[in-house]
């Protein structure tokens, strides 16, 4: 493995900020594929960075016992945005900057700028393919899934595949993903799946654990590890989601939204899955019901909510439940 | 008059109440001004209030020699929740207010406030932001123009400001105000004067008295104003913005005022360490030209942005600076 910096500036106080890669490469001649992971561009999402660490302690102990097995190049970035990781906030808290508000060609000379160019630059040049890795934000709990921007779908599709995450959802464009770092790769022709997995400031092993596996599989599938290493099992086909098969709750009232049903559960149309209420008066304002049979995929996990607010989303069931 | 635009109940305690003010009749030529979208810009704020009081004074009479022609609407606050703490953004969802139009409908709190303010404003045919300088910067009184043809270029003239500026295409501009004021087909005006945190009156003197040359020029105040009398401006495309980096990190002790003219090679200011004091470097003016952006927080990094210089050289129209 060759750690280099990508990223370097002097700090006033001392210690430089720096932003390292991982390098695996092939063990003979030129790599047959170039596969970059990405995680910590907001610095509050922790399962990506658990995520990198399982692979950077596979790919050594693959690289120490059976070098020959890489055919191709694997390229970690584990915290790409050390200035917020180091402080658990999703923005780079000197500028309130978001990292993922500033890829793609950007005029400006400010330091978040300077490393989201930098980083992107870089995974640019070494990459083939990548995977950039988020959990969610503060409010909401998620199912891991690889969201793919329509556009994207046809190119995309069979290569979140080979991931077998849970699920793969397809979904409109918005102007929010045109400075994502995952849409200004596609744009490049870098083919790159984005993860949306749990919730920030957490870690879940056993999910994170699955993730894994799956990453492995995508390895051997794009043809950069020759075999699965040892303990890594067949894992289940993802189901794919498209646009009009997710159905959202939203809250109707301002209140405390208190869930009565879990992650991952199947539900039924109108099923009751919480309620919003008022703790300062004691009434229950409203009962939260599915907004289709289906999936539960996401679930709020902060309970203030204000009217509007999204509170759980669900993959609709394609055939009508038994 | 001050008129209710948006009614949220909150989970704890009094509704969130958005307001707008609004003169003049309602089939008139519309001008829409905004300002509070950061919680810690009070420039804006400042200048949203004595211009609303102008307007009040004329509608009833006190002020006497004019007459309001136009549609004109005034919001003086957006980001709420932000101005309740201070801060640029609201920390329960870390969302940059000028990063979420067009909003959503029905949507988290944010995103709703930005549909409001799309909704009540579309109908304009002239948008104006007021707004300080980012975080740790201090701006010269100025106008940035989106897509600025001849035609924005000659309104932005009627604002009064000596300096006009290009704001350069990136792709998060399509989730900016002013950007979706421009794609709404709005001429879409930012007028930048000083720094967060601070009220600064001579700033917002200048910023009253152009927003009414702009509404007499435009015909939505009468007697409207003689079209001789608009000043002129150096208006700066965006390749001739010269941002100034340091080459060490430290403490930047600025030498010079922002809104001043200075010679390529000038001293723009120091870099000393922080332990010992030591100097580190002085820092140059790149080129001849104006600084429109000054650092005002004296802790750099390594390459860090301590001022932007417009290039004389390039500049369209009267160079006032001599």
């Amino acid at each position: 493995m060759k750690t280099q910096t990508l990223f370097s500036r002097n700090s006033p106080l001392g210690a430089p900020l720096k932003v390292i890669r991982q390098t695996f490469s092939a063990h003979q001649g030129k790599p047959a594929r170039r596969l970059s992971f990405v995680s910590g561009l907001h610095g509050d999402e922790m399962e990506g960075l658990y995520l990198c660490h399982r692979l950077i302690q596979a790919l050594r102990r693959i690289k120490d016992t059976r070098p020959e097995e890489f055919l191709g190049e694997v390229h970690v970035y584990p915290a790409a945005n050390p200035a917020a990781l180091n402080h658990g906030t999703r923005l780079w808290p000197f500028y309130g900057s978001d990292m993922n508000r500033m890829m793609g060609p950007h005029p400006g000379k400010s330091l978040p700028v300077q490393l989201a160019q930098e980083v992107f630059d870089d995974i640019q040049e070494h990459s083939d393919m990548a995977v950039d890795i988020h959990a969610s934000n503060l409010h909401l709990n998620e199912l891991p899934q690889i969201r793919i921007i329509e556009e994207f779908g046809e190119e995309l599709l069979p290569l979140a595949r080979q991931t077998h995450t849970g699920i793969i959802w397809i979904h409109p464009m918005a102007g929010v993903f045109e400075s994502t770092l995952g849409y200004n790769l596609n744009k490049l022709g870098i083919p790159t799946l984005v993860i949306e997995t749990g919730i920030c400031l957490r870690i879940e092993p056993e999910t994170v654990d699955r993730l894994f596996q799956g990453m492995m599989h995508l390895l051997v599938e794009q043809g950069v590890l020759a075999s699965l290493p040892e303990g890594i099992p067949p894992l289940p086909a993802s189901r794919v989601v498209y646009p009009g098969e997710v159905a959202q709750a939203c809250a109707k009232h301002s209140g405390l939204f208190i869930s009565r049903a879990h992650l991952g559960q199947p539900v039924s149309e109108d099923e009751i899955i919480g309620q919003v209420v008022d703790p300062v008066a004691g009434v229950v304002l409203e009962q939260v019901t599915a907004p289709g049979a289906g999936l539960l995929f996401t679930l709020r996990e902060q309970p203030v909510v204000h009217a509007g607010a999204l509170l759980a989303r669900v993959a609709r069931d394609l055939e009508p439940r038994p | 008059m001050k008129q209710e635009i948006l009614h949220i109940p909150t989970p704890f305690g009094e509704p969130l109440v958005l307001y707008k003010n609004r003169w003049g009749p309602l089939d008139g030529e519309g001008l829409s001004i905004v300002s509070g979208l950061q919680g810690d810009r009070l420039n804006g704020m400042m200048v949203a209030s004595r211009l609303s009081r102008f307007l009040n004074d004329i509608e009833s009479g006190r002020e006497t020699g004019y007459q309001i022609r136009g549609n004109i609407q005034i919001f003086p606050i957006v980001n709420y929740k932000a101005w309740e703490t201070g801060n640029p953004v609201w920390n329960f969802d870390s969302q940059d207010v000028d990063l979420t139009f067009p909003g959503m409908e029905v949507g988290e709190l944010t995103e709703t406030i930005c549909n409001t303010v799309i909704r009540h404003t579309a109908e304009s045919d002239y948008g104006i932001v007021v707004q300080s300088a980012e975080k740790h910067y201090d701006d010269a009184p100025h106008v940035q123009l989106i897509e600025p043809n001849r035609k924005r270029r000659n309104l932005a003239r009627s604002l009064g400001l000596a300096v006009g500026r290009e704001v350069s295409e990136n792709p998060a501009l399509v989730l900016n105000l002013a950007k979706r004021w421009d794609l709404m087909g709005l001429h879409p005006f930012i007028l930048s004067a000083g720094k967060p945190q601070t009220y600064q009156p001579q700033y917002c003197d200048l910023l009253v008295d152009g927003i009414v040359n702009f509404m007499r020029s435009q015909g939505l105040l009468t007697p409207t104003r003689e079209k001789g009398s608009q000043r002129e401006m150096a208006f700066f495309d965006a390749e001739h913005e010269c941002p100034v980096l340091t080459r060490e990190a430290g403490l930047f002790y600025s030498e010079i005022e922002v809104g001043t003219a200075v010679d390529k090679g000038q001293k723009l200011g120091e870099v000393r360490d922080l332990y010992e004091g030591g100097l580190l470097e002085e820092v140059p003016a790149p080129e001849k030209g104006f600084v429109v952006t000054l650092r005002e927080y004296p802790m750099v990094h390594e390459q860090e942005c301590v001022a932007v210089v417009l290039r004389e050289n390039h500049r369209r129209g009267f160079w006032p600076f001599g």
